[in-house]
């Protein structure tokens, strides 16, 4: 499989997903005020921009992973790709949370179950696409070696456990047991 | 001193000192208008008391309250018997500390229970402790969802039936009970249905003494679960009035979907209406049995609610911010031997630590000091009292939340917040002119000249009651 140049392999899916997710947040917060004119034209803006906004964050790995997977990107630089919208609203979510949390309790903060459940849900997907990326490239003979590499297996098997745990009873059991071990640690 | 301690309440009175009442008050000109219905009456009996606390029920959530399609029949004969507090707010917007001011009579810096996680102390004073030890029955049905280690050994009640499940939030089906001690599997399958029944057969249970219930609602909390039957009643609603600036979106944008908003935001308010509904209707099945039994005309009943929500307002969702939506709360109150005018709407601004003491002056018990509440029965009776003007209104940190600890001040006219973030501003309403406070005139010329003196209030409500560092 070719390599191409690192901005190919790395900064044009990593940019174009993240220009998705700026350009989308941005469009739902003004939907209220052109909802307030155009009560129609607010609804549609902010159920469109609302669905993009999902997607870049929380489904943003099939689109710059196997974008950056054509453009031949190693693994390291396809999981750094896969993860980019995922940790720029991570990091967002922290400097918020900064406002309020300081020290200790803020870097135990950014293990927040709505972070820890991004990222994690972000390797589920770049597992998911890394398979069916191999099985494409498989098929048309540009790509040798076996499907199950130990990343991708890796990738799964977070995804596959922490996905599940923190979806489990609406998402209350995870964030219990988050808070529970913040009681531990700072009580 | 109380408000019934020099009045003919507390004792029998002879026939003459009656005709004297009488005759003087006739006199005047003012019988049937400032006398009150109860000192004519026999030596009024103590009367039983019921205090329903729902959950998140906003106070504009009812018909009486002149929501555009909610129909709340039976929380409107609460209001229509008795007296509606138009006017009525907690100290915290929470569900935990709110509680524990309702039972204590007392801020939250006061009791300690500042948020969902510093726990309830065996210390603190509930006034159905006091109310056991001048001889009443009492009982607390329903959720305590305090922090703690599961339930606290509750001094001063004869029953107490709640639940430890989901952290204490218990569950809207077959949610299994802790009564006295002891598991108990749930008899009826929702929740609502099945608190009242315990609250009637409290009722019904043969006894000397008055009787007291604290009787607190899961519902209204999310997810908003109605019964089966009532799911859908507002399907076909298609204007459902939420505001402006809401969207669909809205419970799953920023961290909001933490407040358990997993969903659309029009399918949860339906299932939020269609559960008070439930509510309404169980309350109902209550009023109706007082009502037949002939309990009612001796049996005070409230109904409030711990905090409300938010819907979109301001862009935001669950509680905690101090803005009107989820500070005010419905406040109802029947009891035929007290009010004068039923039907009658205050206008004052009533707290949750206010329960307490009335309830206690209701009793006819002396108001421990340490209340930072006051008993609103002079209200209730039409009396001419000075009354609050302004109030202090606090929200603690509450891990992980990311909602800045804050203080506000509320008056007649105005709201000023400070928070403890020096990422946000202060901010200031004219409720007065900006209901929906969409103007904050911090750093305005208007403000300019009303912040000095909101600023003082706050300072002097902050010492009057005591919070730390003051």
């Amino acid at each position: 499989m070719k390599q191409k140049m690192f901005y190919r392999r790395v900064l044009i899916p990593i940019g174009i997903v993240t220009l998705l997710m700026i350009v989308s947040i941005n469009v739902y917060n003004i939907s209220p005020v052109v909802g307030a004119a155009h009560p129609l034209l607010g609804k549609i803006l902010s159920t469109v921009s609302a669905l993009f906004m999902f997607i870049s964050i929380w489904m943003g790995a099939f689109i710059a992973h196997p974008m950056a997977f054509r453009a031949g990107a190693s693994m390291g630089e396809r999981v750094f790709a896969g993860l980019a919208t995922p940790l720029i609203w991570s990091a967002k979510m922290v400097y918020y949370a900064s406002c309020i949390y300081t020290g200790w309790e803020l870097v135990y903060w950014s293990f927040h179950p709505l972070i820890v459940g991004v990222i994690s849900t972000a390797l589920l997907n770049m597992g998911i696409s890394e398979i069916l990326c191999r099985v494409i490239y498989r098929r048309k003979g540009l790509m040798p070696g076996r499907i199950f590499q130990g990343p991708v297996v890796i990738m799964l098997l977070i995804g596959l456990t922490i996905v599940p745990l923190s979806l489990w009873n609406g998402g209350t059991v995870f964030f219990y047991m988050f808070v529970d071990i913040y009681m531990m640690l700072f009580h | 001193m109380s408000f019934f301690d020099d009045s003919i309440f507390r004792r029998d009175i002879s026939r003459r000192e009656l005709l004297e009442i009488l005759g003087g008050a006739a006199a005047l000109g003012m019988l049937n208008t400032s006398v009150p219905r109860w000192a004519f009456s026999e030596p009024l009996q103590r009367p039983n008391i019921i205090f329903i606390l729902s959950d998140d029920h906003r106070w504009d959530h009812m018909s009486c309250m002149g929501h555009p399609f909610l129909e709340t029949p039976n929380l409107d004969r609460i209001a229509n018997e008795g007296a509606l507090c138009e006017n009525a707010f907690v100290t915290s917007s929470l569900c935990s500390p709110s509680r524990a001011s309702f039972l204590t009579g007392q801020y939250a810096h006061t009791h300690g229970v500042k948020n969902n996680i510093t726990p309830w102390s065996e210390e603190n004073v509930t006034f159905l402790e006091l109310l056991k030890q001048a001889g009443y029955d009492t009982a607390f049905i329903g959720k305590w969802h305090m922090p703690g280690k599961g339930l606290p050994n509750l001094r001063g009640v004869d029953r107490f039936v709640s639940f430890t499940i989901q952290r204490g939030q218990g569950r809207y089906f077959n949610c299994p009970l802790i009564v006295d001690g002891e598991k108990t599997p749930s008899r009826k399958e929702y929740i609502t249905e099945e608190l009242i029944d315990y609250a009637l057969e409290f009722v019904k249970e043969k006894r000397a003494n008055p009787f007291c219930i604290y009787l607190s609602l899961k519902a209204v909390h999310h997810r908003w679960l109605p019964p089966r039957d009532l799911k859908g009643t507002y399907s076909d609603i298609k204007d459902l009035h939420l505001p402006p600036e809401a969207d669909n979106w809205i419970g799953l944008v920023d961290n909001h979907i933490i407040y358990g908003t997993f969903g659309v935001l029009e399918q949860m308010y339906r299932g939020y209406c269609e559960t008070i509904l439930a509510i309404d209707r169980e309350v109902g099945r209550l009023l109706d049995y007082l009502d037949a039994s002939g309990l009612a005309d001796n049996t005070v009943v409230i109904y409030a609610g711990d905090n409300g929500i938010y819907w979109g307002e301001h862009r935001l969702v669950d509680k905690r911010f101090a803005y009107e939506e989820v500070i005010r709360v419905p406040f109802l109150f029947r009891y035929p031997k007290i009010i004068e005018k039923p039907g009658e709407r205050l206008s004052q601004m009533v707290l949750n630590i206010d329960l307490a003491p009335t309830v206690l002056e209701l009793a006819g018990l002396k108001i421990p000091g340490n209340m930072q509440g006051t008993s609103m029965l002079p209200l209730l009776a039409s009396k001419d009292v000075t009354w609050r003007n302004s109030w202090l209104y606090e929200y603690f940190l509450d891990f992980p939340y990311t909602v800045p600890a804050m203080y506000a001040l509320r008056t007649e006219n105005y709201k000023y917040i400070e928070y403890e973030s020096g990422c946000y501003s202060p901010e200031v309403y004219n409720i007065a002119s900006d209901p929906g406070e969409k103007k904050n005139l911090y750093g305005t010329k208007l403000a300019g000249q009303i912040l000095p003196k909101l600023q003082q209030e706050l300072i002097r409500l902050k010492k009057e009651t005591g919070v730390p560092g003051m």
